[in-house]
């Protein structure tokens, strides 16, 4: 939790916390339910899956062309952004300078994420790769 | 039923089990190694991106039914690639039957 | 659509514009990137296809919990191991990690 205790000290983040591969389980701070961070934990990872999916089909094209593999994402909303880094999350207010502010921290504190998602997920998670996921 | 059963079938011109991680279990048809590796890759990627969407549809639908995922199908101008559960097959659109494929597949995808 | 004005952005290595299906209309290369018009032409679909996911769940998630505030959406953003792709409307960027400025980027984007 202690990155998401970091994040939630800066003013305007509104909620932050760390999804699991499969969006079952989550742990957050913030304001958001139960419910609401279960939807956010079923969001977050099917964008992960989309954007990975992607850059494997770029990187099957151009090899090493640096996008692979995919660190994160952040979908700008009218008044509020959502951003990932690897398995954790942040709902925003789009106040000046934050979303900047936010993807450094979560970048420099959640570090380089590895070439396998899986793998990456489950081991911050202290979970079972082996796991059916169906 | 074996792969080669679902191979026989009118159309099919390659199928694949592959496993949570993307690797090739068992394979049958007329891909060459390396691009059958890429073929389940793919598959399962996609089973993977499917399987996110379909729960995002099915989470602020609240409609019952959708989730989880059990395949998806992309039928391109002369080819199709469909998937059921770690299963993944190419088709001829010229010569196949979908209908007959996928149900082939369903039950392989469930032995 | 200024895409020399998008180049100015910080860490900016390439700008482009594409219509609705996702093919490429036109495009900016920073020198010496090792980007090229094929990669980027793959890139503007899946730039179709993240807007239009995040458009989904913005929707629903306003729909759902009556909270606002991601509608009308503002961009989507893929961020890369070495560089990040900023997207809004029919226009995106594509800028280096190091470098990178989300807020300038999407704010160059909603007024482009």
């Amino acid at each position: 939790m202690h990155i998401v205790k970091q994040l939630m000290a800066i003013p305007g983040v509104i909620a932050a916390g760390e999804y699991a591969y499969r969006g079952d389980r989550f742990s957050y701070l913030g304001a958001l339910t139960d419910e609401f961070a279960r939807m956010a934990s079923i969001l977050c990872r099917a964008n992960t899956l989309s954007v990975n999916m992607q850059s494997e089909i770029f990187d099957s094209f151009a090899e090493n062309c640096g996008c692979r593999p995919v660190q994160g994402w952040i979908a700008r909303g009218a008044n509020v952004t959502v951003c990932a880094v690897g398995n954790y999350f942040a709902f925003i207010e789009n106040r000046e300078e934050l979303l900047n502010d936010v993807m450094t921290i979560m970048r420099a504190k959640v570090g380089d994420i590895g070439d396998d998602l899986l793998v990456n997920l489950y081991a911050k998670l202290g979970g079972d790769t082996k796991e059916a996921l169906y | 039923m074996s792969l080669r059963k679902i191979l026989v079938l009118d159309g099919v011109t390659a199928v694949c089990r592959f496993r949570d991680d993307g690797a090739v279990m068992e394979a049958q048809g007329m891909l060459p190694p390396d691009l059958m590796e890429r073929l389940a890759h793919f598959a399962q990627w996609y089973r993977r991106m499917v399987s996110g969407n379909t729960d995002l549809l099915s989470l602020f639908s609240q409609m019952r039914g959708w989730s989880p995922s059990q395949g998806w199908v992309v039928k391109g101008a002369s080819m199709t690639v469909c998937s059921h559960g770690n299963m993944v097959c190419l088709v001829d659109n010229a010569q196949g039957s979908l209908n007959e494929i996928m149900r082939a597949l369903a039950e392989t995808a469930h032995e | 659509m200024n895409l020399e004005k998008m180049m100015e952005l910080p860490g900016a290595m390439a700008a482009f514009t594409y219509n609705d299906r996702g093919e490429m209309q036109s495009h900016v290369l920073r020198e010496g990137t090792e980007l090229t018009p094929q990669v980027l032409d793959l890139l503007t679909r899946s730039c179709v296809a993240n807007l239009a996911i995040a458009g989904m769940e913005a929707r629903g998630w306003e729909a759902l919990t009556g909270q606002v505030g991601f509608q009308p959406l503002q961009g989507f953003s893929v961020v890369g191991l070495e560089w990040s792709v900023v997207v809004n409307g029919n226009c995106g960027v594509i800028v280096k990690n190091r470098d990178a400025d989300y807020e300038a980027a999407f704010n160059a984007l909603k007024t482009a």
